[in-house]
Order: C-alpha cells, then structure tokens, then sequence
C-alpha cells in the first residue's frame, strides 16, 4: 500500500499519525454504534450505554486531534505493509482454531506450525517439517499429560 | 515484641516438612504456568482447588499462595522473552525487558526481575507481617470515588511512560476502555456491544489481546525485518547482571517495591497500577529518561518489584477483613471456605498459626523461587539460541493452546489472531499497545466505581473533588500529566515550525 | 503410553480427576511428606486406573463414576455446598462422583449441559436456584427448559439471607431503621451484590413501605462490606455463607433473617417475620437429572441423597457456611420451585429486571 507521492502526500505530512487517528475515529463510530440499543443515563443514574457512549465518544474526539496533528506535523512515513508474514501468521493461528476440536492437538498443531513456517523467508522445509512434528508431539506430553488440560488429543473417529 | 512471636510461629508452621513440600510444588507449577502464555493462576488454581479439599487448611494456602507469586515470577519470563505479558501487571516489564532481550542482555533482565522480586517479596512480607493492621485502614479509606480517582491516576501513568506522542497515548487508552466495555452491563445484565456473539457475552480477555498485540504482533514485525531482530546467538552476553548493572537498579528495586507494597493492599487493580506507577517514576527520576523503553535495566527491576510486592501485600486485605483483593485471592476465600473457615477478621484472632504460617511461607516461596530462577535464567537464554525460523512457529503454537485453554474457546484463538492484526497495525502506526492493555484491564471497574460513587453520593459529581484522598488523587493526576505533557508539547511545537 | 480410561477420559480435567482419589484418602495425603510433584503424579495415574477399573465392571446403577455438573466457580458458596454433598453421597451409593465446574452465562451453561447429556443417571446437576426460579424470569432465552429438561431429585441444602447495617446509621432495630427510612432525605441506601438481593430489596421496599436507593455492586464483591463499614451504604442484604464472616465481626450489624425461623448460626437476630415484615426469602439448592432419566434411578438417587443429607457430618460441614440440610422428595422441590418462581414473578416484570 504505497501511498501515492505528490500534492496529497506533500499535505499530509505525518501519515502514521494521520491515517492512524482517521482509524481510530472509525473505530469510535463502529463502537458508538454497538451501543445504539442500550439505554442511556436517566437523570444522574448511568445506564449500561453511558459509559461505553462516553468512552468511545472520547475516543473519537482523540482521535480526530490525532488526525489533525497527522496534517499539521511532519513524521516518518507508514513504511510497507507486507502482506506475507502477517497473514500466514493470521492464518495459521485461524486453522489453529478451526481445527483443533475437530482433528485434535497433535494434528492441529502440527498444520499450524508449518503454515507459521511459511510466514518467514528464512524457513528450511527440510527442517521445519521435523520441526512441526516434534513441536505437536512437545505440546501433547506438556499441555495434555503434564499439565492435564482438557484438549482433544486425536482426531475424532 | 509481638512481631517476632508471631513471626517465629509463622515459621513453626511453615518450616514443616508437609508444608515446605506443598510451598515448592506451589512455585514450581505457578513458575511452569506463569511462562506457558495463556496459563494462569487463576484458571490453574480454579483447577487445582478441589485437590486442596484433602489437604490440610494451612498447607493448601500455602500451595494455593505459591502458585500465585510464582506465575508472577513466570510470567515475567515471557515478557522479556518473547514480549508476551502473562499477566497485566507484567504488561510494562516489556518495554525494557524485551528490548533488553533483543540486545542480547536477556540473562541480565531476568536475574534482575528475580532478584528484584526476591527484595520486593521480602519487603512485602515483612510489612505484612508488621502492619497489617494498620495497613487494613489504607484498604478501608478506599471507597468508589477513591477507587475511580486512583484508575485515572494509573491511566495517567500509562499516558506519561509511553514514549511518543500524548495524544496517541490518550488515544490507545481509550482504545482500550472502549474494547473493556464489550460484554455485559454490570448492573442490568444487558449484554453490550457483542454484535450478537454469544461468545463476548463475557467480554474479550486479557490473555486475548496481549497474545495478540504483543506476541503475533511483535512475530509479524519481526518477519518483515529480520536484520532488526537482534536476538542472535553471538550477541547473547553473560548471563548474570554486571556490577554496574545491580548498582543501576537497586534504588529501582527499592522504590518499585514501596510503591507495590503499598498500592498491591488495594483491592481492584493495586497491583497492576503499580507496575505502570513504579515505572512512571523511573522515568521521571531517570537522568536519562528518554532511554527509558530501550532496553534499560530499572525498566525491568523497578516494576517486577513493584508487581511482586502488591503480589504479597494483596493478601493484607484478605487476611484481614476477608476481602479479596483480586480474582486469585477470591479462589483462596473458596479454599477457606471449602476448609470450613469464613474468612473475616476473625480468622487472625481465631487461627493465628493459618495467617501467619501463610506469611512465613510466603518469604520461603520467595527465597525458593529466587533459587529456583537465577539457574534457570541459562535455560531461557539458551533457548533465545534457537534460530528465530523456529523459534516463532513455536511460539505461535504455544500462544494458541494456552489461548484455547483459557475457556476451550476456538473462538478467543480467531480472536487473539485478529488482535495481532491490529497489533501489527498499531506497531506501524507507531501507537504503543501497553496503555491500551491497562485500559482494557481497569476500564469495567472504572466504570463500575464511577456508577457507584454517583449513586452514592446522590448524583453529585463533586464527590470526586470533596473527599480529601480521591481530590488528591485527582490533584496528583493533573500535576504529572503537566509535567509530564508540557516538554513535549514544547518539543511537538518545535518539530511543526521546522 | 496413555493408559486406555484416560484416552476415554481425555475431555475431564485430571484435576478434577484427582480430587476423587485425593479426597477419599484424605488422611494419607495430610501425612504425606515428602515430594508432592511426584506424588501428584502418582495420584493421576492411580486415578485413571481406578476409573479403568471401575469402567470395566457391569453391575446395577450406579455402575461407573458419575460426573456431577457444578454450574458455579470452585470455591463459590453454592459449589461448596453440592461438594459436601457430593463427598456423602459417594459414600451411600459406593460410588465415585465427579464434580466438574461448568461457569458461565449466570449458571445457564452448566445447566444447559447438564439437561442435554445423555439421560443414563451417569451425568447430573446440582446447581443453585438461579436457574430454576430467577433465570427463567430474567432471560427469554437459556440454552434449556429449566421445567421440562430436567428431573428434580431432592433439594440439597438451604442458607437466608440477612440484612445488616453500618456503624453510622443510629437504627440498630428494623423497626428503628424503617422508621428513619421513611424520613430521610435523601432516601437511605442499600448494598446489593446478586439478583436475588435486588428481589429482597424490592420486597422489604414493599413491605415497609418506604423509599431506599439501591447501590449495585458485581455479584460476589468485595467492596459491599467495606462501603458498609465505612458508610458510604447505610446498609446491605447478602446471603448469609458470604455475609457471616463481616457481620460476626463487629463493625457491622445484622438486624434480620429472611428465614422462616432464626439461624443457629445468628440465635439474637429475628426474623423479617417476626418483626412484622413479609420478606421471607430461602436460598436454596437442588439436585437434577436430565430428561428422559429412568423413574428407577431418579428412586435410587432420591433415596440415596436423602440417606446423604441426613448424615450428621453433612449437617456440621453445611453449618460452618451458613447453610442447614434441606433433604426434600422430587415432588416437593418441584413445589419449591414453582413457588419461589411465583413469589418472584410481580416484583421481576413491575422493575423490568429483564436480561435478554
């Protein structure tokens, strides 16, 4: 996501701070929004909106100083944004949770090591398959033996 | 002198053979715990309370008790590791301690959390054992108002111990309040802002977010620049704190474990404001300030000595009103109570060898696990040797069990998976995660407090400025964010007029 | 390798695994003095063998080890009671019964579990009565039928509730303390910690006939007694297994007992009854089978729970917090149910005291 040089980039001259704080007001207004079915104070008596109403309405108000010091002041650029290593990192740990109910420990974490492994340039398959196993075998004996958390250890027949 | 004939039945009692052994089992799991991310206390002592239905009463304190301070010693192992907090009041050991880590210094930044925490613990326990009594006063002061004051105050900390701007810092902890308040209504029961998920029903985690935004957030920064990682073998040096080094922290130890021992007696967050407070104080003490964050060692030693003196004084409350300080000291009023004794302010009177056994025990735990640690300071630090190529998929696996065990809940592992995401996010936007965490973890008991404190006092705001201890919080607020604010206000309007 | 109970077992937590073996040799474990890791470690082991063991047998019911849901947190009140049970009623059925701690969604979760797992007596429910008389009226929607997915057995154990108050306000009397409620200005407050202390509240507000503001407080906190003591409240209703220890402290006084008769445990403090107020409340706690349960073991269940409950130690135990034996026939508990539930009912929908 490289942000396009020119007139609007000279305007914004602190994007961290700039497109930070424009995330953040949209963060409040999603938040804001959550709240729409609660009730509000009565009189001085707080209701179960109040306080998430006042917090993100703050947080809006934050956020849109934060925006506007992102116009006014010069800062570092937001740098790349690989997309790689962070989604493997986001999808191994998604089919953690997909599939440890279902296959169990030792099968779930040992998909999900190698899809981790996959996040880095720097990974050796010959290595990390090995790697993937003994890490499930490790977690079965400490998590499900030793420790005795209730976790599926096999897959469901 | 009343003191050391307590003391000296304290240790009659805990120096048994049956309760040294139930004492080292206790700080050898909570130790095993506190380093697993996701394991804690109080899931591991929900499950081990009803093995403590066949022990003696004094012997499962004990055990119950190490298992408590001991995750907290291993809890600040993952920190300076691999940048996870185990724990809130571990959330501010990070910001030194991992960059100490990445420096290669780790075996310093753990013996000195061990070392730290052995002062602290034997400070605690001494005042415990000293001024419980008067100490109970301190607890009793504490009303709503105080308590809402004393939360701002802490939030305070977290805006004044970060390292950019203060808006942003404001803005991340507000970030956090707003996440806190996801689950249900304290009074009605509504749920709110879930989106309909039955699963945020009660509300999102700790453990959930700083998985997220420190561990899988620090791992995806990590992977975009491995040149930055620094955490290579041959950088690795000495093991153990130079004489410098221990020079360096020992008025940090002193100060983190005042500030801890005094503010752990507090029901209701004492000891995770006390990490941010004692940290907060380095930094305006610090010659240096501006290196606070980059890897220096009062970093670490001033709040591991702070969160493990709250630990041990956090049983003023409980020992002598019967009054839980936190979620772990609420299970140790189950085991009492499972052990037939009510807990009050009787149970000092009526069991004297129970509470003061329980202190003894206490700095034995801490002795045993100041012996345990410092040898094991090699251990963690050989396993830094590890390339990072396998290291990280480790550490992704190990996040997601203890994720998924905290409430077998596929969904909290989707979750803290979406919460690196925006970690990562907030990394290259350059917020700073850990006073969103604080936030998140004092915001459902800040509101509560501010609901309270306006029914109390019948809907007059006031309150806040006309009771002498919560004005004075407020004051004390107002004088730091000041001082704290207006030199980089001034170096913010320098920067805009280049 | 794993041994094959365990495999089958895997879903438990051996913690709770544990406690079967550990508590019925109570006394070996006290006097055990040397390495607990590893004796831990010998006792997961002999635990599984033990359920091995006792799987491998085909006899009448009960023939294996019963798993009994508990929809409260360690420790709790409510999860102490159903443990002293629990420990005499192993002994009577000759046994093995194993409690496991199902938190969550105000007790519905474990309820809900309980109701949907197979109805073969080997699974059951000892849970408070939230579920069963507030939690119908106070969620549209529970996971369960509390009236139809579940048998009632017997009723376990029953506790009060009292009412105290702080150093500062001058009342010391019901009587006395109403009649300042009905002048202050503004109203006097109240500490309230559950649902069922709001019911109270309500009810006493109805009864007297007077103004009183409540101040909410999260369910099991620590700052009710406190705020009482220091004023801030004038004063509380809690249920007696976590009051007793601050009202037998001194700072604080307690004036009355929503029992039908005084406590044991508080013999100088009357009952609303007897100071002329209808507020009669009991706390209470009960024992369930899923639906579908066969009217034999539902019998041999009832009779083996009541033989329990009449054990003298059950008594003593239940009496250190606060709570009397409260041995019932199905029928009855049915009855207490439907009461309760009717009692609660106006006071419920006249203050919308709804949850979803």
């Amino acid at each position: 996501m490289t942000r396009p040089r020119g007139l609007r980039a000279l305007a914004i001259r602190n994007p961290q701070d700039f497109y930070g704080g424009l995330v953040l007001v949209a963060f409040a207004a999603i938040a804001f929004w959550a709240t729409r079915d609660l009730p509000g104070s009565r009189g001085l008596t707080f209701g179960a909106g109040t306080a998430p109403r006042l917090f993100a309405g703050l947080l809006a108000f934050v956020g849109a100083i934060v925006t506007i010091l992102g116009v006014v002041t010069t800062g570092p650029s937001v740098g790349r944004y690989p997309i790689r290593g962070p989604l493997l990192i986001f999808a191994s740990v998604l089919v953690f949770a997909g599939t440890v109910k279902a296959v169990g420990l030792v099968v779930a974490t040992f998909v999900t090591v190698l899809v981790a492994s996959a996040a880095s340039r720097e990974t050796r398959w010959r290595e990390a398959i090995p790697w993937a196993a003994a890490l499930s075998v490790f977690c079965a004996l400490l998590f499900s033996y030793a420790l005795g958390l209730p976790l599926p250890l096999w897959p469901k027949l | 002198m009343d003191l050391l004939a307590n003391l000296a039945l304290g240790f009659s009692v805990a120096v048994t053979a049956t309760n040294l052994g139930l004492c080292l089992a206790g700080v050898l799991i909570g130790t095993l715990i506190g380093v697993l991310p996701g394991l804690g206390p109080v899931a591991t002592i929900a499950m081990l309370l009803p093995l403590t239905f066949g022990l003696p009463p004094t012997g499962a304190l004990i055990m119950l008790a190490g298992i408590y301070y001991g995750a907290q010693y291993g809890g600040s192992t993952t920190s300076i590791l691999v940048n996870i907090p185990g724990e809130a009041s571990s959330v501010v050991t990070t910001l030194d301690g991992f960059q100490m880590a990445r420096q290669g210094r780790a075996g310093a930044a753990l013996a000195i959390a061990a070392i730290g925490s052995f002062f602290a613990g034997t400070v605690a326990t001494l005042l415990v054992a000293a001024l419980s009594a008067p100490l109970t006063t301190v607890a009793l002061a504490f009303g709503a108002p105080e308590y809402f004051s004393l939360m701002v105050l802490g939030l305070a900390f977290a805006v004044v111990l970060s390292r950019g701007s203060v808006p942003k810092a404001v803005a991340t902890v507000l970030v956090g309040l707003v996440l806190s308040m996801v689950g249900s209504d304290l009074v009605s029961g509504v749920p709110r802002m879930g989106f309909g998920l039955p699963e945020l029903a009660d509300g999102i985690g700790f453990v959930v977010i700083a998985m997220g935004v420190f561990g899988f957030a620090e791992i995806m920064r990590n992977l975009e620049a491995p040149e930055q990682r620094g955490v290579v073998a041959g950088k690795i040096t000495g093991l153990m704190p130079t004489l410098a080094d221990l020079r360096q922290s020992a008025p940090a130890i002193g100060r983190g474990s005042l500030i801890g021992a005094v503010l752990g007696i507090l029901p209701g967050g004492g000891a995770v404001i006390a990490s941010f407070a004692a940290y907060t104080l380095e930094k305006r003490v610090s010659r240096h300030p501006e290196r606070m964050g980059t890897g220096v060692i009062e970093g670490v030693a001033a709040p591991e000595s702070a969160n493990n003196a709250a630990a041990q004084t956090s049983f003023v409350p409980l020992l002598t009103l019967g009054i839980p300080a936190n979620a772990v000291m609420a299970l140790m009023i189950g085991a009492m109570t499972i052990q037939g004794i009510i807990p009050g302010p009787q149970v000092m009177v009526r069991q004297p060898d129970l509470v003061w056994g329980l202190i003894a025990s206490m700095w034995i735990g801490n002795l045993m696990l100041l012996v345990i640690n410092l040898p094991l300071v090699g251990v963690w630090v050989s396993l830094l040797r590890v390339p990072y190529r396998l290291l990280f998929p480790a550490i992704i696996a190990f996040c997601c069990i203890g994720g998924y065990s905290v409430n077998n809940s596929s969904f909290d592992v989707m979750l803290t998976g979406l919460f690196g995401l925006a970690g990562y996010w907030l990394v290259k936007h350059d917020f700073e995660p850990a006073p969103m965490l604080l936030g998140l973890v004092l915001g459902p008991a800040m509101e509560e407090n501010l609901r309270r404190a306006m029914v109390i006092s019948n809907g007059d705001p006031t309150v806040f400025a006309t009771r002498p201890i919560s004005a004075g919080l407020l004051a004390l607020t107002a004088l730091l964010l000041v001082v704290a604010i207006l030199p980089r206000i001034r170096r913010r309007r320098e920067e805009v007029f280049v | 390798m794993e041994p094959p109970a365990c495999r089958t077992r895997r879903k438990r937590r051996p913690a709770v695994r544990i406690e079967g073996m550990g508590s019925s040799k109570p006394t070996r474990c006290a006097k055990r003095e040397n390495d607990m890791i590893g004796h831990l470690g010998r006792w997961i082991v002999a635990a599984c063998f033990a359920v091995a063991a006792v799987a491998a047998q085909a006899q009448p019911y009960p023939n294996q080890s019963i798993k009994l849901i508990v929809p409260y947190g360690p420790g709790q009140a409510t999860d102490v009671m159903c443990r002293v049970f629990a420990e005499q009623l192993k002994v009577v059925l000759k046994q093995n019964i194993v409690i496991e701690n199902r938190v969550g969604a105000a007790s519905n979760l474990g309820a809900a579990e309980a109701a949907k797992a197979a109805p073969d007596g080997y699974t059951l429910l000892c849970t408070g009565n939230a579920t069963h008389v507030a939690n119908p009226l106070l969620y549209s929607s529970m996971g369960f039928d509390p009236d139809k997915d579940l048998l009632p057995i017997t009723a376990v154990a029953a506790t009060g509730y009292v009412m105290a108050v702080g150093p500062k306000l001058k009342g010391k009397t019901v009587t006395e303390v109403v009649a300042m409620a009905k002048s202050a200005s503004p109203p006097l407050k109240m500490g309230l910690a559950s649902t069922t202390s709001r019911v109270l509240f309500e009810m006493l507000r109805q009864a007297a006939n007077v103004q009183l503001t409540n101040v909410p407080y999260m369910a099991g906190n620590r700052d009710l007694f406190p705020d009482l003591m220091r004023g801030d409240t004038d004063m509380v209703i809690e249920a007696m297994p976590s009051a007793m220890g601050s009202v037998t402290g001194g700072t604080v006084t307690p004036i009355a007992v929503t029992l039908p008769e005084r406590s044991p445990l508080l013999p100088n403090v009357p009952t609303f009854k007897e100071v002329g107020l209808d507020v009669q409340l009991v706390g209470w706690n009960a024992f369930y089978a899923p639906k579908g349960t066969s009217p034999e073991i539902i019998a041999t269940l009832n009779r083996a729970a009541l033989e329990a409950l009449r054990h003298p130690d059950v008594a003593k135990r239940l009496e250190a917090i606060a709570c009397v034996p409260n041995p019932t026939s199905p029928e009855q508990l049915a009855k207490m149910i439907a009461d309760d539930r009717a009692k609660w009912k106006p006071i419920v929908e006249e203050y919308k005291l709804r949850v979803n």
